[in-house]
């Protein structure tokens, strides 16, 4: 059984490994991971809503959105098109996006006037101002991935899935 | 593939520990779950070639997803594999997603590498697994050990003068020490696990 075991100098070599592959970790990493913890709360309450699926992505083809990896890296070689416009879709909500250089164009279909909310992995939530007909931007484009939530003047509630652009 | 499930075994009552205390709202253990797995995160994201930015973009949608998960992880030993193809999975996402036509070469070369990876994945769990055991054990060292264990390999190597000036020790411990630190590591339940698996990984 001991002749199974690692050498002295095995293992202290793997140990050098060990720590030297804990170092390679951007600090941000583990820092960020750790603040997710509050996502929780958020999460929790978002799960009451009614969800708003990415039904449509100029960047990926049909296979894509069915997780296809092949098909995934196949289809974004053929895409030519100039702006990124995707679409999440609920039972009564329809929410279009279109991401342009400086920002995120957003409609809401059937056009409607709503409040519409930015939610961040760190928690933060911000407001943003929805026109008479649906129309909202967020400006500039978001960095990291975010969830939008609608509160419609019906009294529902729609949140999208994660938004990574 | 048994590596995987052997490797993971060592670490699974931790594992398993840190997740019913999240799950409880404790997030020290939410932090060492992500301290834990952060190494297997940044190796899979590093074999896609993703830069520091789109590393933690990855990251984040990792720890996103684990912590939705929480809830529904049934079995500890298998947590290792599930990180590592949803940080692949996410990896893919970003290189074909965002900016996905600027990129499409970049996506060309990962690819043709794509064999490969799926391969390595393996590799690379029982790897994150070996370490992370390692790392536990050497962290239930006391300080002063700690110390010793990091300069004894330190690159290039110090000799056992420099060890011991730095420490306060005398040089004639310093052999001693070692030899009862690296039992102590070997005697972890942790590592023991991995060392009572008949498939202990190869060494160079």
């Amino acid at each position: 059984m001991y002749d199974d075991q690692w050498t002295d100098d095995e293992l202290l070599s793997e140990l050098g490994e060990a720590l030297r592959a804990e170092r390679e970790v951007p600090g941000a990493l583990v820092d960020a991971g750790k603040a997710i913890f509050t996502w929780r709360s958020i999460d929790a309450e978002l799960t009451a809503l009614t969800q708003a699926h990415l039904t449509y992505d100029s960047f990926a083809d049909d296979a894509a959105l069915q997780g296809e990896e092949s098909s995934l890296l196949v289809g974004v070689r053929s895409e030519q098109a100039a702006l990124r416009s995707l679409t999440f879709a609920a039972d009564d909500l329809s929410i279009e996006l279109e991401v342009t250089d400086d920002g995120v164009l957003g409609q809401l279909v059937p056009p409607q006037s709503a409040t519409v909310e930015v939610l961040s992995p760190d928690s933060s939530r911000v407001d943003v101002p929805v026109d008479e007909v649906g129309w909202f931007t967020l400006r500039p484009v978001p960095t990291t991935r975010f969830r939008l939530t609608c509160h419609l003047g019906s009294g529902a509630s729609v949140v999208t899935d994660w938004i990574s652009l | 593939m048994t590596t995987v499930a052997t490797a993971a075994q060592g670490g699974s009552h931790l594992v398993a520990d840190l997740v019913a205390r999240a799950l409880q709202g404790d997030d020290r253990a939410w932090g060492a779950l992500v301290a834990r797995y952060a190494p297997l995160v940044t190796s899979v994201c590093r074999r896609h070639r993703l830069d520091e930015a789109d590393t933690l973009d990855v990251a984040q949608g990792v720890w996103l997803s684990l912590l939705e998960h929480l809830g529904s992880i049934r079995e500890p030993a298998a947590l290792p594999g599930w990180i590592a193809t949803t940080t692949r999975r996410e990896c893919l996402h970003l290189l074909t997603g965002k900016g996905g036509r600027q990129r499409a070469e970049l996506v060309g070369e990962v690819d043709g590498a794509t064999i490969d990876l799926t391969e390595q994945l393996d590799d690379m769990i029982v790897q994150a697994e070996r370490h992370a055991a390692l790392l536990e054990a050497l962290a239930d060292l006391p300080p002063q050990h700690q110390q010793l264990v990091v300069l004894l390999i330190h690159d290039p190597p110090l000799a056992y003068a420099e060890i011991g000036r730095q420490l306060g020790m005398p040089i004639g411990s310093i052999g001693p020490t070692r030899q009862r630190c690296l039992e102590k590591i070997r005697n972890h339940p942790a590592v023991a696990a991995l060392l009572e698996s008949p498939a202990r990984p190869a060494h160079r």
